[in-house]
């Protein structure tokens, strides 16, 4: 005899059967990719993990290993890929040779019709800068801001206005300074504001506009602030006491200062503390109070020897 | 009419052509051989150069090349600057060896030989001397002016010797000083000798006292020592004590040592029969593992999963921004 309680559950069963069926069936299936390459991919995070603990050596040998295993199966594009890691973390380590040599390796192996071109060319642009050729800086930062059309404008006509300052082209440098500043907006890309707001500060303090270049430091700051960003947090403070200095106001300059070396010194960087202490120094030597400029010195000295003991 | 002949001026005017053709004959046979032999024949051609003195040039004097007379001097003349030029005349044979990085030099052949002019062998590719071109002349040094370049390298030498025999004989000089204190060491030497013997007698005396003495300090030593014997005694007993206790201090050190050898034994034992199987412990570890690995990929790809696993990126980079 037929149970017709069980038969009805079951034809209420029936659409959730034919759904997880059919759900089974569909969705995007992932593309397969070879064990090699999984490693390759694997090594790649692993570096980008260790550099942002902070473990440059790690990160580099993960990086090698990443670079070895592409070049093993062919994989240009991976190649590419931590070839710039390479020349980034070397670049963040002051080995500006090594990031080059990294850096040229990775311009080899791709063609401006690569996706990746865009990213290479403005590492290219960085270890430029970085090794004090304004010029070619400023050539790869065309050729990466020519071909980045997505997100990353921003980033790239930040980089180009920044070498245009140091270029002391300041009308130029605050055109694409402001183009930066409304896509970084657009995209909500906070860092990348703040990056064109404290260098639109630096452009009105040459430009001898300091009521533009307070608002605009003013505003970096308070982004560098909501996103803890400890070192952008000091370099906003340095350029607000430049802005004092240029307005010939020492006790302000100072104060900013202070307030620079202080950041600086609780997140360890040690070097740009030294810096401050420098200047402060020299501010009170030119005050006429020479004993403060000594006290001062002596600490940088100490810190230092701090420092080099670690 | 009869004519009278003597037969002996019968064909007389024969015989004095004759006589006369023959000598024209060796008198032309002469100069030509004599020519030859002076080189009177031989095509030649002339080369120039100018030397600052004429002396050693001769006319005549032989020009040689690689050691072969090739021609002579032909002229000696004083010009307007009161230089000498001098023309050479060369047999036309050897011109082909002559060229223009030829040079000519007044040489002397031997040791006390005549002068020549000897001309050197141009290169392959020089271009061939003609007739009243200039050849280099390359100055020599006469043996006057070798004498001269000897004395002088030999003069300094000669005034340093002098300066080191006058040093020598200087009676107030280091030398002649060392000489005359050795000469008066030797002489004190025999006092010296004197004062060493009256010293080696009073030595003798002295080693008597000196006996005396030391038979006086071991007596005393001696005593120190019998004062000693108590202490010794003292210590003797020590060390019987320290013996007794000795055997039963190393009797419980040796059951501690029997106690590790032991625990070491049950180690080892334990340890050859764990041993073994780590090797496949770690391989079966392995296996697992990979199972793992292969069931999260399994999963990884299974749906609903496979919708919430992020693709894996291989082309993430290091985060960079523009002011960093």
């Amino acid at each position: 005899m037929i149970d017709h309680r069980k038969v009805k559950s079951g034809i209420r069963l029936l659409p959730f059967v034919v759904l997880l069926t059919v759900g089974g069936c569909g969705g995007k299936s992932l593309t397969p990719i070879s064990a090699s390459r999984q490693d390759a991919i694997k090594y790649n995070l692993s570096g980008i993990k260790a550099e942002a603990r902070g473990d440059r050596e790690s990160a580099l040998v993960d990086f090698n290993e990443s670079l070895r295993i592409n070049s093993a199966i062919e994989n240009t594009d991976g190649m590419v890929v931590a070839l710039v890691n390479i020349s980034r973390v070397n670049r963040y380590k002051g080995e500006t040779g090594a990031a080059r040599n990294a850096v040229d390796r990775a311009i080899d192996l791709i063609t401006p019709q690569s996706p990746l071109f865009s990213e290479v060319a403005y590492e290219k642009s960085k270890v430029s800068l970085q090794s004090k050729d304004p010029a070619d800086a400023r050539e790869w930062a065309v050729k990466s801001l020519s071909v980045e059309k997505g997100s990353r404008r921003g980033s790239r006509l930040n980089l180009l206005a920044r070498i245009l300052y140091l270029e002391e082209r300041l009308a130029d440098a605050e055109e694409k300074a402001k183009e930066a500043l409304a896509l970084a907006r657009k995209a909500g890309l906070r860092e990348e504001e703040a990056n064109s707001l404290r260098l639109l500060g630096g452009i009105f303090t040459s430009a001898k506009r300091p009521g533009e270049a307070l608002e605009a430091y003013k505003q970096a700051l308070s982004l560098d602030k909501a996103l803890g960003k400890s070192r952008k947090i000091a370099s906003d403070l340095r350029g607000l006491a430049l802005l004092h200095v240029a307005l010939n106001e020492p006790e302000q300059t100072m104060r900013f200062y202070q307030r620079a070396y202080a950041v600086s010194l609780n997140d360890g960087d040690v070097e740009s503390a030294a810096g401050d202490l420098l200047k402060m120094s020299q501010l009170y030597e030119k005050m006429g109070d020479k004993a403060k400029a000594e006290r001062l010195l002596s600490e940088r000295d100490a810190l230092l020897k701090r420092s080099e003991k670690r | 009419m009869i004519q009278e002949e003597d037969v002996r001026f019968k064909h007389l005017e024969k015989k004095i052509g004759i006589f006369a053709a023959v000598a024209i004959a060796g008198i032309i046979a002469g100069i030509v051989l004599i020519g030859a032999d002076k080189d009177i024949f031989t095509p030649k051609y002339q080369l120039k150069f100018t030397a600052e003195k004429g002396t050693g040039f001769s006319r005549g004097m032989p020009v040689k090349l690689s050691g072969f007379r090739i021609g002579r001097v032909k002229t000696i003349s004083l010009n307007q600057r009161a230089m000498v030029d001098i023309v050479i005349e060369i047999d036309k044979e050897y011109q082909k060896w002559i060229k223009s990085d030829s040079s000519a030099k007044l040489v002397k052949e031997g040791l006390v030989g005549d002068n020549i002019i000897e001309v050197s062998v141009g290169s392959p590719g020089g271009k061939v001397l003609k007739n009243g071109d200039i050849i280099p002349f390359e100055k020599t040094k006469g043996l006057e002016e070798v004498a001269n370049d000897i004395a002088d390298k030999v003069k300094p030498v000669l005034s340093e010797v002098r300066d080191i025999i006058s040093y020598i004989n200087d009676p107030n000089g280091d030398i002649k000083q060392s000489l005359k204190n050795v000469n008066q060491l030797t002489r004190e030497l025999h006092g010296t000798r004197e004062h060493v013997d009256a010293l080696l007698v009073s030595s003798k005396e002295n080693i008597g006292a000196i006996t005396r003495n030391g038979t006086d300090v071991l007596k005393s030593a001696n005593e120190k020592i019998n004062a000693l014997g108590p202490t010794l005694e003292k210590v003797d007993r020590s060390m019987a004590t320290i013996e007794g206790s000795l055997p039963q201090l190393l009797q419980k050190l040796d059951t501690s040592l029997d106690h590790m050898e032991k625990t070491a034994l049950q180690v080892q034992k334990a340890s050859e029969k764990v041993m073994p199987r780590v090797p496949q412990l770690v391989n079966r570890t392995e296996d697992v593992m990979e199972d793992t690995d292969t069931l999260m990929n399994a999963l990884k790809d299974t749906w609903p999963i496979k919708n919430h696993v992020p693709v894996p990126n291989g082309k993430e980079f290091v985060p960079s921004d523009s002011h960093d």
